[in-house]
């Protein structure tokens, strides 16, 4: 773990096209470690396509992408899972599964520890994930919305990634477990270190929990801390930061600021 | 990962002493280390002060050794905050349930299957009279029989499947000529290999073949669609809507398939009986024209008939079989899988037990 500041993913020009439709003109932009960053876009604007080109699903018609200096595609499939930890929007665990084999799968594939310390290492994710200790044994068909979340979560932190990807994480919760799930992201990016990108569409993560946004507009990215986007004249930005949603989001997360909460 | 983990024990104190990475790679190497070297100390005392980098596995070999009673030394600040997060976790795996004994599990699963069984059947014969009622009720109204949906489905479950089931049939028939030539010309008889192949496919072979080809591939195909609807809550849409979801799903695929499945029949006859034809042709040297007129001879139009009225039958047994557990699907993915894979066996199944009620029939009525 050395310092904070040094790039932990850049991204060089990248270029998606699908036929003659351009999704992504020469997006650029890093991440620091430890930070916390979120993606918004308007709907179409490509944040999956983009977000799937940065974990290598998707390959990029030109530019690259370098997590920790590496670029994407030259990165073995066993390192990639120790690297990052992606949480996909519903979920994907494996339903065939309960949650500890679903955690234990990416560590008995790839480390040597023993089956019992691998159970054990299961349980721990699934309490630093937030869920109650039962659901170990859980599959999930059995568990709510939130919980597939967090059973999801606690599998991308499986192997100790250095970056975790989350498409979405609070979509789909009710305000009370998108506030917790919040939290829970504040929480392990403190104690674990790992760094945070975010999808999302969800103004009050993006006011409590990000350090900078991402805004991909006109096929390329703006990012920038909250107050500076604030200030953006970019119409489709205003509209995004100044709406009458934003505003109760900015209001709330002042309102925590003066409580000394959030 | 390209940091190393090494462990220095000081004999004097019996102090050990970690330095380099502590993570999920070098745990097991570490666990097994640190129980060489803290065997048979009383106290042990582990320095983590020269630890570079530490996760959470590592974090938890920690723990576990604190909690077994060593002591945890010179933790760095920034891992206290790991530390601390794995320290308060619970770690203790849930209790597990206690399983029955294996002869409980066996006649509890016996129980189960048995009514579920049984509830199975009621179901399968409800919605055969709920398929009756409402076939009455749309009969006489074009608005509500959906002729477009019909000819859809005669498309779909019909003409795509002209080619595998003809050629299928065509195979069959030369399978069965050849075994008949190789079992009958021992005794002189070949040229009855005809009579086997014209009676035994317009009987039996040719309907039977449609209808285990037509379960497979449109029965199936029935469950499926209707079952992602399910998933999709298009079902429960169709009925906010207002529209009777049996009237526009299992309806057109009932009609359709009934009106397919003896067309599809015909073609496998006459593919078979042309199969046979080549296989005469060939090896019992009765050319075409001969072989027909045989054929003439041999079967008679109860023949024709007695496979061709099966046909319907068949078809509705299929068509309600995979409409019933598409509408059965609830909730995930999976259940899609399961209940497709029911409905063909379901299907297969009850279009043997019928043929069976037909044949012990047709023996009755001596056609």
């Amino acid at each position: 773990m050395s310092g904070a500041g040094e790039n932990i993913l850049e991204v060089h020009n990248v270029v998606n096209r699908f036929g003659t439709q351009v999704v992504h003109d020469g997006v650029s932009f890093d991440v620091r470690r430890g930070e916390i960053i979120g993606i918004v876009g308007g709907s179409g604007a490509g944040k999956s396509v983009l977000l799937k080109t940065i974990i290598g699903l998707h390959k990029a018609n030109a530019g690259e992408v370098l997590i920790e200096g590496k670029p994407i595609g030259d990165i073995e499939q066993s390192e990639k899972a120790a690297l990052f930890g992606v949480l996909f929007q519903q979920g994907a665990l494996f339903s065939s599964m309960s949650v500890s084999r679903n955690i234990m799968l990416p560590l008995r594939e790839h480390t040597r520890l023993p089956e019992k310390q691998c159970a054990v290492i299961a349980q721990l994710k699934i309490g630093l994930a937030g869920l109650p200790p039962e659901s170990s044994a859980k599959f999930p068909s059995e568990l709510s919305g939130g919980m597939v979340k967090r059973a999801s979560l606690a599998r991308a932190l499986a192997l100790d990634p250095d970056i975790l990807f989350l498409d979405e994480p609070t979509a789909g919760l009710d305000p009370v477990a998108a506030n917790e799930f919040d939290r829970l992201i504040v929480e392990l990016n403190h104690s674990l270190g790992v760094t945070v990108v975010m999808v999302t569409h969800d103004l009050d993560t993006l006011f409590g929990v990000c350090g900078r946004v991402a805004v991909l507009v006109d096929k390329k990215i703006i990012i920038d801390t909250l107050p500076e986007l604030l200030k953006n004249e970019h119409p489709w930005i205003r509209e995004y930061f100044h709406g009458p949603r934003a505003r109760g989001a900015a209001m709330a997360s002042a309102e925590k600021e003066a409580y000394g909460i959030g | 990962m390209a940091a190393d983990f090494r462990i220095e024990r000081d004999a004097q104190s019996g102090q050990v002493k970690l330095q380099g990475t502590l993570d999920l790679y070098h745990a097991p190497q570490a666990g097994k280390a640190l129980k060489n070297a803290l065997q048979g100390t009383s106290r042990a005392i582990i320095d983590v002060s020269q630890l570079t980098r530490l996760d959470t596995v590592g974090a938890l070999l920690l723990r576990q050794w604190r909690d077994n009673g060593a002591e945890i030394r010179g933790l760095r600040a920034e891992h206290a905050a790991l530390f601390d997060v794995v320290a308060k976790a619970s770690i203790e795996p849930p209790p597990v349930e206690r399983r029955d004994p294996p002869m409980t599990r066996l006649m509890k699963r016996l129980g189960e299957k048995t009514c579920r069984a049984y509830s199975g059947s009621i179901e399968l014969i409800n919605f055969f009279g709920q398929a009756c009622v409402t076939f009455s009720r749309v009969m006489f109204s074009p608005k509500h029989l959906r002729i477009p949906d019909i000819v859809h489905h005669i498309e779909e479950t019909g003409i795509h499947a002209v080619p595998i089931i003809g050629l299928i049939a065509f195979l069959i028939a030369i399978v069965l000529a050849y075994q008949g030539v190789a079992q009958l010309r021992p005794l002189g008889g070949e040229q009855y290999t005809v009579n086997l192949v014209a009676i035994s496919v317009l009987r039996e072979m040719g309907v039977l073949l449609t209808a285990i080809m037509v379960a497979g591939r449109s029965g199936s195909a029935f469950t499926a669609e209707i079952g992602v609807m399910k998933v999709r809550e298009e079902v429960d849409a169709l009925q906010v809507i207002g529209i009777d979801p049996f009237e526009v799903l299992v309806m057109p695929r009932l009609i359709a398939l009934v009106i397919t499945l003896p067309l599809l029949t015909f073609l496998a006859d006459m593919m078979g009986l042309l199969g046979g034809g080549l296989v005469s042709t060939l090896l019992i040297n009765i050319p075409l024209p001969q072989y027909m007129e045989r054929v003439r001879h041999i079967a008679h139009g109860h023949d024709f008939f007695a496979g061709m009225i099966k046909a319907p039958v068949f078809a509705f047994l299929i068509a309600t079989v995979g409409c019933m557990h598409g509408m059965k699907v609830s909730g995930s993915a999976e259940s899609v899988g399961r209940q497709t894979t029911s409905s063909v066996v379901k299907s297969i199944f009850l279009v043997l037990v019928a043929d069976a009620i037909f044949s012990v029939l047709f023996e009755r009525i001596g056609i």
